[in-house]
């Protein structure tokens, strides 16, 4: 892997390139950010393979830069979002650039939860960054607790913890959600 | 009618069995044209301009080529110590009026 050859390249990508567009599609909530994400991502994994020490497992290294580019990605958005609003008191609110989908339909998800898992995503959004990150990677990607503790280099009982927040809030944002929309 | 805790507990488990979003092969090519092999740009000129080009490096040439030659000469000649005993010469014989 490390005498990075086109073909080692290749099959890195051809295995990992899914599990890393899954996840930024689940933390972007945007097709074309996480096909831009996903690019970026492996441009510095293929950057810095050669450094990769091999004292995490070479998934979780992936998911981890996924993660925090995902992360960051997401922060300087809000920050233009909040820059848009300023922007709107004095008319120029055109400058405002809106970016996650308002109703965002993920193509895994059958027809029948169709509906229910946009609300819950438009939920997910309105998450703190940390629970939103493990409740969309225990949900889309499966991760167990111990996989979620090292990816997100947290101990196992902050990850329980983040989820039941997690968990806790999205049940009454939905709740909300269903006396506004649905009854 | 569904009532709301129904509905709640029925949308916090959409997600689970979801399967994975297929990325589109086109954007796995892309990322691997993107890193391994940049297509270097090609500037392509109009071979009228490379003419020009070429007949302005000619020109800079010989005028280097002709400003060291009479360089060379000149100074050849300011050298010559015949000359510079005549040219002494006959700047006295101006000046004194012989």
């Amino acid at each position: 892997m490390k005498s990075g050859e086109r073909e080692a390249y290749s099959e890195l990508l051809l295995q990992y390139s899914g599990r890393v567009y899954n996840t930024a599609l689940g933390l972007l909530q945007n097709r074309e950010d996480a096909e831009d994400m996903t690019q970026e991502v492996f441009t510095e994994v293929f950057r810095s393979v050669s450094g990769f020490r091999e004292q995490s497992k070479l998934s979780t290294w992936i998911y981890r830069i996924t993660v925090t580019k995902s992360l960051e990605l997401i922060r300087s958005r809000q920050r233009d979002k909040r820059k848009g609003i300023i922007l709107s008191l004095f008319g120029k609110e055109h400058l405002l650039n809106v970016t996650a989908d308002e109703q965002f339909y993920h193509p895994g998800i059958s027809l029948e939860n169709k509906e229910m898992s946009a609300a819950l995503f438009n939920a997910i959004r309105r998450l703190p960054l940390k629970q939103r990150t493990a409740f969309t990677l225990n949900k889309l990607e499966n991760l167990s607790y111990s996989e979620l503790a090292d990816v997100m280099d947290i101990s196992v009982s902050s990850v329980e913890s983040l989820l039941f927040r997690a968990k806790q809030k999205l049940k009454e944002l939905l709740g909300d959600y269903y006396e506004k929309n649905i009854r | 009618m569904k009532t709301k805790e129904e509905w709640v507990d029925r949308a916090m488990v959409s997600l689970d069995g979801a399967g994975r979003a297929e990325i589109n092969p086109f954007v796995r090519e892309r990322i691997l044209q993107g890193f391994s092999w940049p297509v270097k740009e090609q500037v392509n000129l109009k071979p009228g301009l490379v003419w020009k080009i070429a007949a302005v490096i000619l020109l800079l040439i010989s005028l280097n080529v002709f400003t060291m030659v009479y360089y060379h000469k000149s100074s050849a000649g300011s050298n010559n110590p015949v000359k510079s005993v005549a040219s002494e010469y006959f700047s006295y014989i101006d000046h004194y009026n012989l």
